[in-house]
């Protein structure tokens, strides 16, 4: 109960999907989902294994609570080895998707070989088949994704898709499910590429069973009853997560072009309140609603319609669906697309933020890798010659535009761009430029005004990463290194737990571990109590740790930019400061179990049960 | 003394004497402290805010020891996480 007890086996090499029980000693020691995936793939994939060879396999998993009433039951995780990273990647989706799957009756769905052409996975409760999908191969996923519904005549079916960014290998592809969510980070969509898998297609009749009804909607109304009145739930239904630029940006931590600088002069014209203004040409907000995720009353999400005179709607025709309202921006996609591109443009911003959902890609990591370009033609690096003749400067809207769409075919300098930051420096000469850590781009927070964070960024198992950790409320208190190390480390093991729970970490905001195993308890008929729960999430943790270990990864890889631990930040709170990894990161070792190299010891696999 | 107080991300709270933009001025006696400043505001509900004082943050701890000058700028903010 809570689990199905099912997992789907799809292997694309043979053809062929077999349905196998659930490994419950495993779902007892990690929950589900990210927890569960990564102990799955731990055991199944050479970590060294090329992550675009048939031999990877890609993993979607849920959580006990998905497909529940729990609030914002409706998560769901991709776990593979990364393309963007040689790590373990571990990326989670809102949205419909997740929940259906859990719903027709399956934990995890493990996909496996590679495809001999492209197909199309399609789930109907208990029976699953392989559908040739080369009619869909070069389209994006807003032409996709509502053509399989028709094709199978299920206008209920949730699709997860690849766009052509997934087809063609940008290191960033995403997996795109119900037009506007992804499993976004790391890359995985360009695993499902190489898979040869355009789509997966589901439809789920059966429902979801809890051990102990009672209990658990007692559970989920004392969670619920925790929600509906917080001042968190209300700013998120209202401004998404927008406002945090204007944090951000007054706290000296919004990284700007390129993390060269850490204050925006033209985020007035990017924020939350900007979403909200009436345009003079249309006479009409940016923000058109917002829009929840399945099981999720705080609604974060953002509906977007772009101004239809602007420049970048020109080659659009009337039906477009760049002339409808979409997926909208959010702080990362915000961030990513304007101060840190020094661009202060809202529609330009919105425009690379919907080529992201049709094309599928990341936009925290190809706003990364324009940025980086940018400062690359800014320095000499790299001249019109190399872009095809776009002037990459910073703050210019047009080449944003131009290379979202480009990098999301995979064609001219958008393949450069699709190499991802690390890769694209490299290549050019200038490493030092790329802001990232294992080769995942920076989120829209700047280590040197948060300290705590810089650590976070340094030690995810995933790479640059704002949710693997929540160290914001002690950044936000104080600029010091102090006592972060304990901050970081307790917080990505209870990160871990939720994300392993079929849950939103965004509900951590209002919730405690206690809600969270409360509502598992019930789900699952087991005794969580909130240490087992949180020890899953270390568990986690450390499979995810030993995977990169064994991939190759080293303490050298938990580190920073240059920019971040030599440069001090030009201002802000911050001002003269860097990051002081070098005093955090050996007492986060020592917190964690790990020996000086950052190798779990003896003793804390014991504790933890995986020796 | 005049202190200038500026909320970000409070939208709810943008009222005289702060202005749409959530910057405004507040008077108040001598010896006044960060925390008599958000005494003042209708804070309730919304968690630990956060503070800087002249661009340098003030945590929870050291906010009632926190003596304020004439023309100090402060900024206040909600425990926002995630993005």
């Amino acid at each position: 109960m809570g689990w199905q007890g099912n997992v789907l086996r799809v292997d694309l090499t043979a053809g062929t999907c077999k349905s196998e029980p659930l490994n419950m000693d495993w779902a007892r020691a990690y929950i589900g989902q990210r927890g569960l995936g990564s102990r799955y793939l731990a055991a199944e994939v050479d970590p060294k294994i090329d992550a675009l060879d048939p031999a990877n396999k890609l993993i979607f998993a849920t959580g006990p609570l998905t497909g529940t009433s729990a609030p914002t039951g409706g998560r769901s995780s991709a776990i593979t080895k990364s393309p963007l990273t040689g790590a373990i990647a571990a990326s989670n989706t809102g949205g419909m998707f997740g929940a259906e799957i859990k719903t027709a009756g399956w934990d995890m769905v493990i996909i496996e070989g590679r495809a001999a052409s492209p197909v199309l996975l399609w789930i109907k409760d208990d029976q699953a088949s392989l559908l040739p999908a080369d009619k869909y191969w070069g389209q994006s996923v807003w032409a996709v994704e509502p053509a399989i519904k028709t094709q199978l005549a299920e206008p209920d079916a949730k699709v997860a898709s690849i766009g052509r960014a997934g087809e063609r290998g940008v290191r960033f592809a995403c997996i795109v499910n119900d037009m506007d969510r992804a499993y976004g980070r790391s890359g995985v969509g360009a695993v499902m590429g190489s898979k040869n898998l355009k789509a997966i297609a589901v439809r789920g009749t059966r429902g979801v069973k809890v051990a102990d009804p009672n209990a658990f909607i007692e559970a989920v109304a004392a969670a619920q009853a925790k929600v509906a009145p917080s001042p968190v739930k209300d700013r998120f239904e209202k401004y998404g997560t927008h406002p945090m630029m204007d944090v951000t940006n007054n706290y000296g931590a919004l990284p700007t072009r390129n993390s060269r600088e850490v204050q925006f002069e033209g985020t007035g014209k990017v924020n939350a309140a900007s979403v909200r203004k009436i345009r003079p040409t249309d006479g009409k907000a940016s923000l058109v609603t917002n829009k929840g995720c399945f099981a999720c009353t705080i609604a974060c999400g953002r509906i977007a319609r772009i101004d239809r005179t602007h420049f970048s709607l020109n080659d659009k025709g009337k039906d477009s669906h760049y002339r409808k309202p979409s997926g909208g921006l959010e702080y990362e996609s915000a961030f990513a697309f304007a101060p840190l591109l020094g661009i202060d443009d809202l529609e330009a911003a919105t425009f690379a933020n919907f080529v992201c959902n049709d094309e599928g890609m990341d936009p925290i990591s190809l706003g990364g890798s324009i940025a980086a370009a940018m400062e690359l033609f800014e320095e000499g690096a790299i001249t019109s010659k190399d872009t095809g003749g776009i002037e990459i400067r910073f703050g210019n809207a047009e080449a944003l535009v131009k290379l979202a769409e480009l990098t999301g075919k995979a064609e001219g300098f958008g393949v450069d761009i699709g190499l991802g930051a690390q890769r694209l420096c490299e290549k050019y000469g200038r490493p030092e430029f790329s802001m990232t850590v294992k080769g995942q781009e920076f989120p829209g927070y700047d280590p040197r005004a948060m300290q705590g964070m810089g650590l976070a960024y340094a030690t995810s198992n995933r790479g640059a990463c704002h949710i693997r950790a929540r160290p914001y409320a002690a950044d936000f208190q104080s600029t010091s290194s102090e006592g972060k190390a304990a901050v970081v480390k307790d917080t990505q093991d209870l990160v871990a737990a939720i994300d392993s729970s079929g849950v939103c970490v965004f509900s951590a905001n209002i919730l405690a571990a206690g809600d969270y195993a409360a509502m598992v308890s019930a789900a699952t008929g087991e005794d969580w109590s909130e240490q087992r729960y949180l020890e899953a999430g270390e568990r986690t943790w450390n499979i995810e740790r030993q995977f990169n270990l064994a991939a190759g990864l080293t303490r050298a890889d938990d580190t920073l930019p240059k920019r971040n631990l030599e440069t001090p930040a030009p201002s802000g709170a911050a001002k003269g400061m860097v990051n002081e990894l070098d005093r955090m990161l050996p007492e986060y070792y020592t917190l964690r179990g790990w020996d000086d190299d950052g190798v779990p010891t003896g003793q804390i696999l014991k504790r933890l049960g995986m020796e | 003394m005049k202190i200038r107080v500026r909320l970000v991300a409070l939208e709810n709270l943008r009222q005289p004497p702060f202005d749409s933009e959530g910057d405004g001025v507040l008077d108040l006696p001598e010896g006044a402290s960060l925390a008599d400043v958000l005494a003042r505001l209708p804070l309730q509900g919304l968690g630990n805010v956060m503070t800087l004082l002249n661009d340098t943050p003030v945590p929870t701890d050291q906010r009632a020891s926190t003596t304020l000058s004439d023309n100090d700028s402060i900024i206040i903010f909600p425990p926002l996480e995630g993005g």
